[in-house]
């Protein structure tokens, strides 16, 4: 803050080096101006000229006029400086003006001292403010400029391109809002706090800071917004301390932009200074929008335009909160000036922020050894690869600094998620301090066993007399011991829930997550009270495993003491070279050419993901009833400037235009429904053990590979819909509804768990085991684990495939009389999952043919390339049937009592159908026919049947509303309609158009459209 | 269920009965005695009925019913009678269905004193993989083990199905050691600390694939063994890398000389990791395993080897990997430590 006061004091000592010599004669070819503190003084207001130049082409020293501010050595003291300034040539008869800033380190640039430079031209056609920013901390480090060398800001103004020799060009040249360090300069120095930019409705408080060059009594602030103005007196201004000014912004206006003017002037009434900002309304969101998150740090804008309604910005200053033990406002940070600008602009761009914490990976560097992990002995472990997350100081700094978030960036609405934490807890290791040893005792009344393993368990083998029939007693001393390491005792849970306190601390709520939430084994805690678990998913070999991952971490989700904890999966647009394409040594793969994409980045570590893969990873994951998606590998996606790309190299241009348009077709318009669409209640379960990962190392980590796998996958090409369950899942009585009990990799069961298993199994339910299963429970089938067969000359995917859909067949075959399937084809290569809501089912038809391609497949580890499929599905039900992406009903039969449908799929296609037991007959509209401005009027939407029953399901529709000038309104945008019905609240503002408006509104399951006029009068008085 | 509470409605009511003799005269003594006596038959002979009946039940769904999952249930419910559903159980070992018949065998193992051997080599050709599987488990339970057991299961490693294959050989494995290193020592109530860490060699190391998991079989841990038909490899990189795309066992031979003894309390060896599992021999003796599957691909381990260890001479570690998914082998560093 003093280093702010500093600069401001320096600028104020700006030197005058000339008197203006602008407004020179046509002939003069080219001048320098020196611009003098006076009408530099207003150069930092708004919409100066500075003057008329004049240049002449084709001679020595022509073509260019220029100008410079100059300043004194400690005005750029901030390591962040930040140059930004609009700027405009006018009346010109040259086609193209540019100009050009350039910073010096001497006050006489005949002497040299060029430090760094920037330009930008002006179109003929385009008359419009140009920007120039110039960054100094996002420079290259080669470029690096010290602000603190800065002593000169050159402006120089060309006229660009040929012109007859000695042609005279003239220019009337405009700067407006030079700022330096966000820092408007004048006698008065006005800084307005952002945010400027704010969600609709409620008044918002809007403070400026006043700090003056002399003191000032008794001066006046006159404010001006949208038209209006209002006077603040002012008691006293004094030099080099800042005085805030707080006036009222009223968000009721219609949403868009609003110029503020601030004028200060003395108790005469005359101008000191003034400074006009620009705050801006933003629509109100629709509800239930399911979020797409870029994982990772990007241009927002680049990030938008792919898709993308959120990505990151670094918003925790944990070294200042660690030293200052406490919550803290850090808006004073140099970061605060970027982070705030970027939170501003993303509201305007209707664009969300996930904001990064990172306390736990903080305690984990190296400067924090006080909080490293210590073995049996008390020693403290050979690395620090990660902290005891058990000492009360790392849960306390978590929760400051997640709270210094919120108290510093909550005011900013584009602040809507936050990352508590990534891959911390993944280094952990078991730690016994004296702290740990008594969080156990505290738990179990017991010692710390002594034969643990790792934090991963210990083989049942290296335990002497292990039970023959592998069932153990509930509080065995070492599953006891991990099942509290796992859920308390590494205390990285409880920490997580911390940081998400922290971020509620605020006046609203802000979403939080954690990730990778199940590299952990089965059982539950993981993440804490977050918002929302995620794991980062790859997509190879075969994309349709993510739906597992997906599932594995709705029952983690399912288990959280907090009750209504989500899910928002994050799948890798990035892959791995090693698994996918592998680098070449000489000699290797002689027979395979190479692809254009590795002559081009044979160095590359991390490729795109091919877009089919990942077309098929989306519909596995959008599936099943998540609430937002993540995408990791930025660069990857995006073949832009490639700096800080590090390893990830872009490969495959499809896959971005794949994923925008997912997002366009199926996140967006049927976001808002299928986030309100519930999961049927499958009734094959699928069981992960936790005592069988700790005592039989069967846990998957959220990999998705291994044989567990396997079995999962064998029942989606069995066409059955399994849920995942831990032994707490089964012990709470999720076992009520199901008919069928997957348990593969569960060699070790407790008591409680083996006769909850029982009793299913005596009350007619089926258990399907593998060769591992505990010896205490005999399955009703074994479906042994898929071993990969000897000697075969056919590639090993393809075998596994085969293999695994062989399985499926053999398992439906065993099933058949006992078990029935809700939803099946006779296609094992198209996946189907449903979802339902009261009368509606939502059928998923997910395809899953895929072959080796030329992108990576030659390599034979991927298949990477879908193949057009068909098939016909069959459900055990009636309805009429809508095809959800197309908008359009869709033809089927009812044979034998189940209703057929006969799909085709392109290649990585998925579809989503609505089937409902009713059919869509009409879309009514309701809406009053006059309303004034300033009053909100009620808009009622109903889908029905043609006797007007109104459809029992959630249905999409999307909502125009424009005003009398065609410009569109508030709420326009995606809704699903809850049992056929909606009603919106429209609140039309004082400055609203009047005149007719026009409501349309398109039903997305049949295609329907309906359309209403209403009229806004201007309001009474 | 059922039965089970009726037994402890028995035993309650016989507990009364004894409490009613405990406090009555020496006639009524008599009296409740002789009705207790006709009680305690009535309730002992019902109940052999209801089992008897309860057998006869089971077995005729075995025979009759249509469906697998009755008949699958029949053989489950006949495996809690023990010995007095021998009978059933043996013709349910030549059911037509094949979980019959496993649970049966199951079933019929678990009996004291069964003549376990023969059925089991009466099995072992049974078509069904399951089945076959279920013999190899019980021929792996087999105590004490005999030559012709062995030769069972040594016929069951080139079974047809891969999994009866891999239970043959991990029945036929005979290695296990638990490895305690000094940390983890009960019996060690002191400070433990690394004094000095000596790294193993990472080149020159000998390497052979076990396609066919028989490197045991054939002395490939043996000190004498000759590997120098092996080919050589580095360790600290996974086999992957030296162009071995490939997921199974095989085995790292390699020497290497030690300075003269330290002064120590315990020296041990540490595996920086090994993708996966691991079984390690020392001059000869085996020292140990390290077992976690997937999940212990990055896992650090250390084995004591303060007894095994020969310093100021030269040392053979012998080391067999199992790798089941993505990159296999020993990738990273190994070394002694040495502890005070």
């Amino acid at each position: 803050m003093k280093g702010m006061l500093d600069m401001k004091k320096m600028l104020l000592l700006l030197l005058i080096c000339a008197s203006v010599l602008s407004a020179k004669s046509e002939e003069a070819a080219t001048e320098t101006t020196i611009v003098g503190w006076n009408r530099a003084a207003k150069l930092f207001s708004e919409n100066v000229k500075v003057g008329k130049f004049a240049v002449r082409s084709g001679e020595m020293g022509g073509n260019y006029a220029s100008f410079a501010l100059c300043f004194s050595p400690k005005n750029m003291g901030a390591s962040d400086a930040e140059i930004s300034l609009f700027w405009r040539a006018n009346r010109s008869n040259s086609p193209v003006w540019r100009l050009e800033v350039r910073l010096y380190d001497s006050l006489d640039i005949s002497k040299g001292g060029f430090l760094y430079w920037r330009s930008k031209n002006q179109s003929k056609a385009n008359t419009d403010w140009q920007k120039i920013d110039i960054q100094l901390s996002t420079m290259k480090s080669h470029k690096k400029v010290d602000p603190k060398k800065i002593r000169q800001i050159f402006f120089i103004l060309y006229r660009v391109g040929a012109a007859p020799k000695g042609q005279v060009h003239k220019t009337e040249f405009f700067i407006d809002g030079l700022t330096i360090n966000g820092e408007q300069q004048g006698s008065v120095l006005i800084s307005p706090q952002r945010p400027f930019a704010f969600r609709r409705m409620g008044t918002k408080k809007i403070k400026v800071k006043l700090n003056a060059e002399k003191k000032l009594t008794a001066g006046k602030a006159v404010v001006t917004v949208a038209g209006k103005k209002k006077s603040y007196d002012i008691a006293e201004l004094r030099p080099g301390q800042d005085t805030i000014l707080s006036f009222d912004f009223d968000s009721t206006l219609r949403p868009g932009k609003y110029p503020c003017k601030i004028e200060i002037n003395d108790n005469s009434g005359k101008n000191l200074a003034s400074r006009t900002v620009e705050l801006y309304i933003a629509p109100r969101s629709t509800p239930h929008k399911i979020p797409v998150v870029m994982w990772g740090h990007a241009n927002l804008q680049e990030v938008k335009k792919r898709g993308f309604t959120h990505s990151f910005i670094t918003l925790s200053d944990n070294k200042s909160v660690f030293a200052a033990k406490k919550i803290l406002n850090t808006d004073n940070v140099p970061h605060y000036q970027r982070a705030s600008k970027m939170l501003d602009q993303a509201l305007i761009d209707d664009f969300g922020v996930a904001g990064y914490i990172g306390s736990g990976r903080y305690l984990c560097h190296e400067t924090q050894r006080q909080f490293q992990r210590v073995g049996h002995s008390g020693e403290k472990l050979k690395k620090h690869r990660n902290a005891c997350a058990l000492f009360l100081e790392a849960k306390k700094f978590s929760y400051n600094t997640a709270a210094s978030v919120a108290k510093t960036y909550g005011k900013f609405p584009a602040f809507e998620l936050a990352m508590a934490e990534s891959e911390t807890r993944d280094g952990a290791e078991l730690c016994f301090h004296e702290h740990d040893k008594a969080a156990y005792k505290a738990y179990s009344g017991k010692e710390i066993p002594s034969a643990i393993g790792t934090k991963k368990g210990v083989n049942y083998k290296n335990i002497i007399n292990f039970p023959a029939n592998h069932i153990i007693n509930d509080n065995h001393p070492v599953l006891q011991y991990l099942k509290w390491y796992w859920q308390k005792g590494d205390g990285w849970n409880g920490l997580y829930s911390e940081t998400h306190r922290g971020l509620q601390s605020g006046n609203r709520s802000i979403g939080s997550w954690m990730d990778p939430a199940i590299r952990a084994p089965s059982v539950s805690g993981a993440g804490g009270e977050v918002d929302y678990i995620s794991q980062w998913t790859y997509s190879y070999p075969d994309p349709i495993k993510i739906g597992k991952v997906v599932d594995e971490l709705l029952a983690m989700a399912s288990l959280s003491s907090r009750k209504d904890q989500k899910v928002m999966n994050t799948t890798q647009i990035c892959w791995y070279r090693a698994r996918t394409a592998p680098k070449r040594k000489s000699g290797q793969y002689p027979n395979i050419p190479l692809a254009d994409w590795e002559k081009q980045h044979p160095d590359a570590n991390l490729i795109t993901i091919a877009p089919d893969h990942l077309s098929e990873a989306f519909w596995s994951q959008i599936s099943r009833p998540i609430d937002g998606l993540m995408y990791h590998g930025w660069w990857n996606l995006a073949n832009l400037d490639q700096k800080n790309r590090y390893m990830y190299r872009y490969t495959n241009s499809k896959t971005e235009k794949v994923l925008k348009r997912l997002i366009d077709t199926v996140v967006t318009p049927l976001g808002p429904s299928l986030k309100q669409i519930p999961d049927i209640s499958s009734d094959v379960a699928f069981l992960q053990s936790f005592a069988s990962e700790m005592f039989y190392n069967a846990g998957e980590w959220g990999w998705g590979w291994g044989w567990s796998n396997d079995a999962y996958q064998i029942l989606r090409y069995a066409h059955m819909q399994p849920k995942v369950v831990y032994e707490e899942s089964i012990l709470r009585g999720d076992l009520k509804n199901v008919k069928v009990l997957v348990a593969v990799k569960c060699p070790v069961l407790t008591q409680s768990v083996a006769q909850k298993i029982i009793q299913f199994q005596n009350r007619g339910g089926i258990i399907v085991g593998d060769e591992n299963l505990a010896p205490g429970i005999t399955p009703d089938i074994v479906m042994s684990s898929y071993k990969k067969p000897k000697n075969s000359k056919i590639d090993a995917l393809t075998l596994r495939k085969t293999g695994l859909q062989a399985k499926a067949k053999n398992l439906v075959k065993e099933l058949r009389g006992t078990y029935f399937l809700y939803a099946d084809t006779s296609n094992p290569d198209v996946i189907l999952r449903v979802r339902r809501y009261k009368d509606c089912d939502y059928l998923f038809v997910i395809n899953d043919k895929r072959t080796f391609g030329n992108y990576v497949g030659q390599y034979k580890k991927v298949m990477e390339k879908g193949l057009p499929t068909q098939a016909l599905i069959k459900l055990r039900r009636k309805g009429f049937v809508y095809d959800l992406v197309t908008h359009q009903p869709v033809a089927s039969k009812i044979l034998k009592g189940k209703l057929n449908l006969q799909v085709k799929l392109a290649p990585g296609e998925g579809k989503l159908f609505m089937i409902s037991k009713r059919q869509i007959s009409k879309l009514k509209l309701t809406v009053p026919a006059k309303v004034k401005r300033n009053t909100s009027m009620p808009v009622l939407i109903k889908i029905t049947d043609n006797k007007n029953r109104a459809i029992r399901g959630i249905v999409p529709v999307l909502v125009n509303i424009k005003d009398s000038k065609r410009n569109k309104a508030e709420f326009s945008g995606y809704y699903g309609l809850r049992n056929g019905k909606i009603r919106i609240i429209i609140d039309i503002a004082k400055n609203d158009e009047v005149g007719t408006w026009k409501i349309t509104v398109k039903e997305l399951a049949s295609g329907k459209i309906t359309s209403k006029n209403f009229i806004v009068e201007k309001e009474e008085g | 269920m059922v039965k089970v509470q009726q037994r402890k409605i028995n035993q309650e009511n016989l507990l009364r009965i004894q409490v009613a003799i405990y406090n009555s005269s020496l006639f009524n003594k008599l009296l409740v005695m002789i009705c207790c006596g006709l009680y305690v038959f009535s309730v002992y002979g019902s109940e052999k009925t209801t089992d008897k009946q309860q057998i006869a039940d089971w077995s005729e769904k075995l025979t009759t019913a249509k469906s697998i999952f009755v008949k699958r249930r029949a053989v489950r419910h006949l495996t809690k009678y023990g010995i007095q559903a021998v009978i059933p159980l043996q013709k349910a070992v030549k059911n037509h269905d094949y979980m019959v018949r496993a649970t049966a065998i199951k079933a019929l193992c678990q009996i004291k004193d069964y003549n376990k051997l023969s059925l089991l080599s009466a099995k072992i050709s049974d078509p069904e993989a399951i089945v076959r599987l279920q013999v190899v488990k019980e021929l792996g339970k087999l105590e004490p083990r005999c030559k012709n057991i062995d030769k069972m299961l040594n016929k069951m490693r080139s079974d047809s199905s891969a999994v009866v294959r891999e239970a043959a050989n991990n029945a036929l494995w005979p290695f296990f050691r638990n490895n305690v290193t000094i940390k983890k020592r009960f019996d060690y109530d002191h400070t433990v600390t690394l004094v000095k860490e000596i790294n193993l060699p990472l080149d020159g190391w000998k390497f052979q694939l076990d396609n066919t998991q028989a490197g045991h079989l054939n002395g490939w841990h043996k000190v004498n063994y000759d590997d120098s038909r092996w080919k050589k490899i580095s360790i600290g990189k996974s086999w992957e890398k030296f162009g071995y795309d490939y997921d199974g066992v095989a085995w790292y031979r390699t020497k290497f000389k030690l300075p003269p003894k330290p002064k120590q309390i315990a020296a041990e060896l540490h595996f920086g990791a090994v993708d996966e599992d691991a079984w390690v021999w020392l001059n000869g003796v085996y020292i140990g395993q390290h077992v976690m599957g997937a999940a212990g691909w990055d896992e650090p381990f250390n084995l004591d080897v303060s007894k095994e260890v020969k310093w100021n001479q030269e040392n053979q570690i012998i080391v067999r990997v199992y790798d089941n998914i993505y990159a296999g082998g020993i990738w990273k560093p190994i070394t002694i430590q040495i502890f005070k």
